[in-house]
């Protein structure tokens, strides 16, 4: 009799403790682990709300909610989320992972939070609902079925300033945000759904939707700049933030053809924008008077 | 019985609470950053993704290799060509223009190049 019942105790008292322990505090505090960290190089650490201190990230480790992730200079990671969505995280760069939520075939929304640094962006799984949104200390990042990159701080302005469509506004270093979207372009490859992010600040929204396109927001309350064409010496030090270690294996200089074709594919990209690049932002503060596309929030 | 009984509470507790449901798609995940470990099996990954259509699926994992195997000269052409398959042709240009000619069948870059350019006008091979 005993034999039989005991089971049922046992699962019902574990049942009991484990909604008790739901409903507590502690459950508030429960590691929400959405991902891991797919490839560390150099030197990254993670702290949460728990782990004060922060603590060196070893590949496999795995990544939750509210955790902050913090890399060094020459240093990057990868984090590979549960839809396989992809972050990769440049040298001295600071994010946190704010949300995710993942029912395959259903819905993904990811919310994460750039702080400073270099953050790429693939998106994962194409089926069901997704969406995400990627906030720095400027402005916000909706991002749909795409590649994008992102800076924040010194870099960006850096970069973005060298930009013909974006030249000398008034910025902040360590607020300055930039976003290029990377891909997939609409006649990449047919199922291939094209990427698109929408870069939101001070209620202006900015739609890339062509690769190569840019937005820049030099400060918090700024609406962003763009879109427009980032040139190549931008783009390649883009990729230098993001992945330093390939950038000092790599040690030799862009050959003229290629520059040509890049010029050309520019070119083309050109013809396929039609008007765009004659809208030029009001350079005066920072303010885009006549953003491109507004799209509702 | 009783005491083992007992014992399975704090072991159901354990399981319910340490385990989330994605658990098996978690180890799914460390399978495939253990595969990126290696700079071969992180390629034939790439490539196998990369067939079936999943480009950006496939550019995070030349990406793993790379930040591993910087020194790749596989992967880098890999990673440029991926570029240019998401129609990204600007990046995938300046990343073939790093690339070093001796590292390569010769012609190759040439031909990449030349495909770069051509993706999206129905002549990319």
């Amino acid at each position: 009799m005993i034999g039989v019942r005991l089971p049922f105790v046992a699962f019902a008292g574990a049942s009991l403790i484990t909604l008790g322990a739901l409903a507590s505090p502690l459950a508030a505090q429960q590691r929400v682990e959405v991902g891991n960290a797919a490839s560390v190089a150099g030197d990254v650490t993670l702290a949460n709300s728990q782990t004060k201190k922060p603590v060196k990230v070893e590949r496999r480790q795995r990544i939750a909610w509210g955790d902050l992730i913090e890399t060094g200079r020459n240093a990057q990671m990868q984090i590979l989320l549960l839809d396989r969505s992809n972050f990769g995280i440049g040298q001295r760069s600071r994010i946190r992972i704010d949300r995710f939520v993942y029912d395959p075939n259903k819905e993904r929304s990811v919310f994460a939070t750039l702080i400073k640094g270099t953050l790429r962006f693939f998106s994962g799984e194409e089926a069901g609902d997704r969406s995400g949104e990627i906030s720095t200390p400027s402005g916000r990042i909706g991002i749909r079925g795409t590649a994008v990159d992102m800076l924040v701080g010194e870099d960006a302005r850096d970069i973005a300033e060298k930009e013909p469509a974006v030249g000398n506004v008034t910025a902040n270093k360590n607020e300055a945000t930039l976003v290029i979207l990377r891909g997939p372009a609409a006649n990449a490859q047919p199922g291939l759904a094209p990427g698109r992010a929408e870069v939101s600040g001070a209620g202006v929204t900015v739609v890339l939707d062509q690769p190569g396109l840019a937005a820049y927001i030099p400060r918090m309350g700024a609406a962003p700049i763009g879109p427009f064409r980032i040139g190549d010496k931008g783009l390649a030090r883009v990729q230098d933030e993001l992945a330093p270690r390939w950038a000092r294996s790599l040690k030799g200089g862009i050959p003229k053809e290629v520059i040509a074709g890049a010029a050309a594919a520019a070119v083309i990209g050109g013809i396929l924008l039609g008007n765009r690049g004659k809208d030029a932002p009001d350079r005066s503060d920072g303010q885009a008077t006549t953003p491109k596309r507004k799209v509702p929030n | 019985m009783i005491i083992s009984s007992f014992r399975a509470i704090p072991f159901a507790i354990l399981i319910l609470v340490s385990i989330p449901a994605s658990s098996q798609t978690l180890q799914q995940l460390d399978a495939l950053s253990d595969q990126t470990a290696n700079e071969q099996t992180g390629i034939a990954l790439a490539r196998q993704q990369a067939e079936r259509g999943a480009l950006l699926e496939s550019l995070a994992t030349i990406e793993r290799v790379l930040t591993l195997f910087p020194g790749s000269a596989e992967a880098r052409f890999d990673h440029a060509m991926l570029l240019c398959k998401v129609g990204d042709q600007q990046g995938g240009l300046i990343e073939f223009g790093r690339l070093k000619d001796k590292d390569y069948p010769p012609g190759a870059l040439r031909q990449a190049i030349a495909s770069c350019q051509n993706v999206g006008t129905g002549q990319s091979s």
